[in-house]
Order: C-alpha cells, then sequence, then structure tokens
C-alpha cells in the first residue's frame, strides 16, 4: 500500500523500462550504484552509506567514471578502475 | 628471521614506555596541578539521508528516486550495534511511499537506544511524517513543508462496507504511531488528515516549518546547526551515563518537556 502525495500513475509509468541499467557493487568497503554507460564503463551515481566521512572520498564521488578490468586468473571479482582521475 | 622478532619485541617495549610515561604524567597532574586532563571524545555520528518514495514489498520504476527497505533497515542495525557510531542524525525529503516500510523503518529508530535526531527539509509528506516523528527530536526547517492526507485506495476495489473499515484500520495505524512520538493528539492528527479545502485535488493539509511545530508535530523549526548541536547535547547525555546498561534517551514531547528527564 502506498502513502504518496505523488499520484499512482506518476509513480508506476514507464515500469517495464531501464531496469537493467542501474547494479549494486562494493567499491572501496562502500555500497554504491552504479549506472552502465552506453560504452562499457560505469558512472557511480549514488554512495548507499550512513557514515558522513565516506562522502568526502574522491573515488567515491558520484559521477566518477570506472571501468571493468577482468582479472580472470587472479581472483573470481570483478575490479574497478577509475577513468576521469584528475 | 630472529633479528626481525628482536626487534618487533623492542618497537612493542618502547611503545609501553610512551604509555607508562603518560600515565604518569596524568598521575602527576591529579598530585601536583589538581587537575584532571579531559579526554576529547570525538563524536562519531551517522546520517540517514532519505530522498524520494520509500520503497517496500514492490521495486518501483527507475523514474523514482527510492530509499530502499533494505539498504537502510540494516544500516539502522549496524549503526545501534556500532560501538563507534554514537548517534544518528535523520535527513527527510520525501514524499512518501511504502506504508509498511516507512512504518518499519520508524519503528526501528524509534526503539533505538542511540540518540537520534530529524531534520526535514524539503519535504516530510504522508509516510515522512511518521518517520520525522520516530526520533527523539525533530526538527523542520522553515521553508519544508509536511503533507497529512488519508491514505489512497488502489487496485480492485470491492464495493463493501468493509472496504471503508479495512482502510480506516490501516489509518489508525499511521496515526496511533504519530501521536505516540510527537505532542499531536490522534483527534487533532486525524482532523489534520481529514480537513478539506488546503489541497487543490486531494482532502488533507499542508503544514509549513512553523505551522508543523505549533500543531505539535515536530519539536522545533531550524537547520543543520541546530540540529547536530541538539544530537551532540544527546550524545552528551548518553554517555554521561553510569554501569554498562545504557537508558535510551526519551522523547522530547512538547507538552511534557520535564519528563525527559525521569524514566
Amino acid at each position: 500500500m502506498i502513502y504518496s502525495v505523488v499520484p499512482y500513475e506518476h509513480i508506476f509509468y514507464n515500469a517495464e523500462e531501464n531496469a537493467s541499467l542501474r547494479m549494486e557493487v562494493n567499491l572501496h568497503g562502500e555500497q554504491v550504484v552504479l549506472l552502465k554507460n552506453s560504452d562499457s564503463t560505469y558512472t557511480i551515481e549514488r554512495l548507499l552509506s550512513t557514515n558522513p566521512k565516506s562522502y568526502l572520498k574522491p573515488e567515491l564521488l558520484p559521477g566518477t567514471l570506472l571501468m571493468t578490468v577482468s582479472s580472470v586468473k587472479e581472483a573470481p571479482g570483478v575490479t574497478w578502475e577509475i577513468l576521469n582521475k584528475d | 628471521m630472529d633479528s626481525k622478532v628482536y626487534f618487533a619485541d623492542r618497537v612493542v617495549e618502547k611503545e609501553k614506555d610512551k604509555e607508562k610515561e603518560s600515565e604518569n604524567d596524568k598521575l602527576n597532574n591529579i598530585k601536583e596541578l589538581g587537575t584532571v586532563e579531559i579526554q576529547d571524545r570525538g563524536r562519531n555520528i551517522h546520517c540517514l539521508t532519505v530522498i524520494g518514495q520509500i520503497e517496500g514489498h514492490m521495486i518501483l520504476p527507475p523514474q523514482n528516486k527510492t530509499t530502499k527497505y533494505e539498504h537502510v533497515i540494516p544500516q539502522l542495525v549496524a549503526i545501534e550495534e556500532d560501538k563507534n557510531i554514537d548517534g544518528l542524525l535523520l535527513i527527510l525529503n520525501t514524499v512518501g511511499g511504502d506504508v509498511e516500510a516507512g512504518l518499519a523503518i520508524a519503528e526501528m529508530i524509534a526503539s533505538m537506544s542511540k540518540p537520534t535526531v530529524s531534520l526535514i527539509l524539503g519535504g516530510g509528506h504522508s509516510i515522512g511524517v511518521p518517520m520525522a516523528v520516530s526520533t527523539n527530536y525533530s526538527f523542520i526547517a522553515p521553508s519544508a513543508t509536511m503533507t497529512i492526507h488519508p491514505l489512497r485506495l488502489n487496485g480492485m476495489i470491492i464495493g463493501v462496507p468493509q472496504t471503508y473499515e479495512y482502510f480506516d484500520r490501516m489509518q489508525e495505524r499511521v496515526v496511533d504511531f504519530v501521536s505516540k512520538n510527537s505532542s499531536i493528539s490522534k483527534e487533532g492528527f486525524r482532523k489534520l488528515m481529514l480537513k478539506t479545502g488546503e489541497l487543490a485535488n486531494d482532502v488533507g493539509t499542508v503544514l509549513f516549518g512553523q505551522e508543523a511545530v505549533d500543531h505539535g508535530i515536530i519539536n522545533e523549526v531550524g537547520g543543520l546547526a541546530s540540529a547536530l548541536n541538539k544530537l551532540y547535547k544527546f550524545i552528551d547525555k548518553y554517555h554521561g551515563q553510569k554501569g554498562t546498561q545504557k537508558k535510551a534517551i526519551r522523547k522530547s514531547k512538547k507538552t511534557q518537556p520535564e519528563r525527559s528527564n525521569k524514566q
């Protein structure tokens, strides 16, 4: 049951599209939401943390471009590399 | 190999010596000067921001900005559990959302023993109202608004009186929670919910910053600094208690401020 000032038709508009573009990953010990770009890069969209200090870390800033680095031999997990580092 | 171990031992010994020295200094201060060094205790607060829709059982379409139940609940548990975290600042700017999820988060915050303070910026509408009052003390920005309106029906509706009764009971959960955790009475809150002539296409009331305080829903009009100061005061009070079992800071109610000192 939804209790909101936003009308139902606005909440449930366009329900099927774009659902798979976002993914949650653990980056530097914090949970972040990544948005998949049209090329094979990802952008940090949102940081999911209650720790205010995490929001000051430059590697977790929303807007940071990331690329997956495949390391098949080393570890089964995916590692991320920052692209738009200054 | 042996020399390395020896070296490590020496380092540990040196550190122990340093600790002893500083302890001796403290004792000397008490003996010679009659002063006790007060340890500066850094207050470590965590901040939970609630934005957009509160998402519960149903995943909402991606054009909605959402605060997800499964993110927030474990974070609240971690905040309560972690000894290094002293308090929680809840920042709200929400349009409402799932009743069950909103009430669950509100109940979790209301039952935390650590100090909690909320600050409403922009809007704290619908199910955002119980969330706002769930903390020990609540602030609202002067320009922020709260919309209080009845629950709406959606989906297939069977035209029987029981449908209305069911809805009334669902609504009662929200009314109950808000009246228990703030100074507004059940009747007062229900009156605001069912008021006509305030909203263009709905029944209900829009309260601006000061009005929410006047109705007794929110404790005070303020901003970030006032919210943090209040939280720091609560944290000092919480840590000032003796014994290992610390009592939770009591909910500040506007009408009975004295009661907050008694348990």
